[in-house]
């Protein structure tokens, strides 16, 4: 992340709405309805705004427990590998996952208190 | 977390998008049409996921039964053109097809007692009742003496063809339902050689002087003489091969032409297809392999080949402006020999590991504000995440986690 403009991780373009994004903004682009300098910056945008939307909007709350399988901490950025989790929420059920993926980046951003 | 809230969230954030990118469009010059399509696929792919009830979806309709094929439905009315010979009933006269159909099944009326009497005979569907005796009264219509020739030739033809069909078919006996089926089949083609004499004639009458139209239509007729005809004296039948499928207005190799162009076309655009499509969603899974240190977590064996096409990736990222996460820059972009690989990583383990994440479609993408350890226990505090798991989408705002390793 530079320190020109203050930017956002490119993380959740691998959720579901990300993708979803992605293949539209390519189908756009082979239809050569739009030109890839715009879509990189109709990403960017994507980043801000599911940034400040799961920091203000959401208020939920997740517990989770399970077995780890493997960790990593790279480049100030958290993998984890756990099997057999127990998702616990405020309002629903318990749910269960057999593997889970974490990917998680530092909430604080290099230069930020 | 509920997720009931996860709509709400997904269309806040197409919304806020679409909004921000409007003066981006505005600025490159886009039509806003672009946009509202960005917007539009964008609602209808996560609708095809499944994953909730967005606001954008239609309300669920009643179920309501597919309407039944006219095939399959004997009590519907068969309101089947003729060019559907095949599924209209036999018993026409319990249907209530169009006045046109009608016409013509009380006009072939004549025709099983006909049929009956050459019982003996060959037929076939696709061959002429009469057919070369209507030719031959067009030509005469159309060209007068000029076809006269022809029409003396058409005639012999008949005659000498009658003869082989004779032996030929004696063993054949039809239906009534059978018949019935080729007499519809007869009608179209009956219909179609109408339609196309009639353009044939106004072209005629426009253009006079184009020889190439008359001399493809005697082609056409000749060819009509050529096959076997019958000689049931049904006058408005006419077999379908004879008729060429190209235009009789123009050329036939203009059509040629444009087909072969258009085939070409085709095939460019496959062979290509498949390089520019996902473009964008290559370089965000490049970032995404930089973003998570890439190619560690991949066996030992894979590890240099699938650095090289990263560092290809990521090259192509830099050079379209892609920003990258978390100053991993510097070293991506070095020798293999430079890269941090443990030897003491165990390639069996990497492999289950990673076989399984090429299956794995849990996933949760979130920040962490701390991560502890005690020996093997760990405990994680995660802000503004979103998680998948089986299918199922969910948003948090805090999550804790507690694992063991």
């Amino acid at each position: 992340m530079t320190a020109q403009t203050t930017q956002y991780y490119e993380l959740y373009r691998g959720s579901t709405i990300g993708d979803s994004l992605i293949d539209t903004i390519d189908e756009l682009i082979n239809e050569e309805r739009i030109e890839p300098q715009l879509a990189m910056k109709i990403l960017a945008h994507f980043d801000k705004t599911i940034s400040e939307v799961l920091a203000e909007k959401v208020k939920a709350r997740l517990t989770f427990k399970g077995h780890l399988e493997t960790y990593r901490f790279c480049d100030d950025v958290w993998t984890f590998l756990v099997k057999d989790v127990k998702f616990k929420t405020e309002n629903t059920s318990e749910f269960h996952a057999e593997k889970v993926k974490i990917v998680s980046c530092n909430s604080k951003r290099p230069g930020e208190l | 977390m509920s997720k009931s809230s996860v709509p709400d969230v997904y269309a806040k954030v197409i919304k806020d998008v679409c909004e921000a990118s409007r003066v981006d469009f505005e600025e490159g010059g886009v039509d806003l049409n672009a946009l509202e399509m960005l917007k539009q696929g964008w609602q209808k792919r996560l609708s095809a996921e499944h994953i909730a009830t967005f606001p954008w979806d239609p309300k669920p309709e009643p179920a309501s039964k597919p309407e039944p094929t006219p095939v399959s439905s004997s009590a519907k009315p068969v309101h089947t053109l003729p060019s559907n010979g095949a599924t209209n009933t036999p018993p026409s006269s319990t249907s209530t097809p169009g006045p046109h159909v009608k016409q013509e099944t009380q006009q072939y009326a004549t025709q099983p007692p006909l049929q009956a009497n050459h019982a003996g005979k060959r037929y076939s569907p696709t061959q002429p009742v009469g057919g070369a005796e209507r030719a031959a009264s067009l030509l005469q219509q159309q060209y007068g003496e000029q076809a006269a020739a022809q029409v003396a030739q058409l005639q012999q033809q008949n005659q000498s063809v009658v003869a082989p069909a004779a032996f030929a078919g004696s063993q054949r006996q039809q239906t009534p339902y059978e018949l019935q089926l080729q007499q519809q089949q007869q009608r179209q083609q009956q219909l179609e050689y109408q339609r196309r004499i009639q353009q044939e004639y106004q072209q005629r009458q426009q253009q006079p002087h184009q020889p190439h139209i008359k001399q493809e239509f005697k082609e056409e007729a000749k060819e009509e003489f050529k096959h076997e005809d019958s000689t049931y004296g049904y006058p408005q039948s006419y077999n379908v091969n004879t008729i060429k499928n190209s235009q009789v207005d123009g050329p036939a190799d203009a059509r040629e032409e444009y087909e072969a162009e258009i085939a070409h076309r085709r095939t460019l655009v496959a062979q290509h297809r498949p390089a520019s499509d996902r473009l964008i969603r290559d370089q965000v899974l490049a970032s995404q392999q930089t973003l998570e240190a890439g190619g560690l977590m991949m066996p030992l064996g894979s590890h240099r080949s699938s650095r090289s096409k990263r560092t290809v990736a990521q090259r192509q990222a830099a050079s379209s402006s892609l920003s990258r996460a978390q100053g991993d820059a510097p070293g991506d972009e070095e020798e293999d020999e430079d890269a941090i690989n443990s030897d003491l990583d165990d390639p069996d383990e990497l492999d289950g590991a990673n076989e399984g994440d090429d299956d794995v479609t849990n996933v949760m993408l979130c920040t962490y504000d701390k991560v502890q350890r005690v020996k093997n226990k760990w405990k994680c505090t995660l802000k503004d995440g979103v998680l998948k798991v089986d299918g199922a989408e969910f948003v948090f705002h805090k999550g804790q986690g507690e694992f063991e390793w």
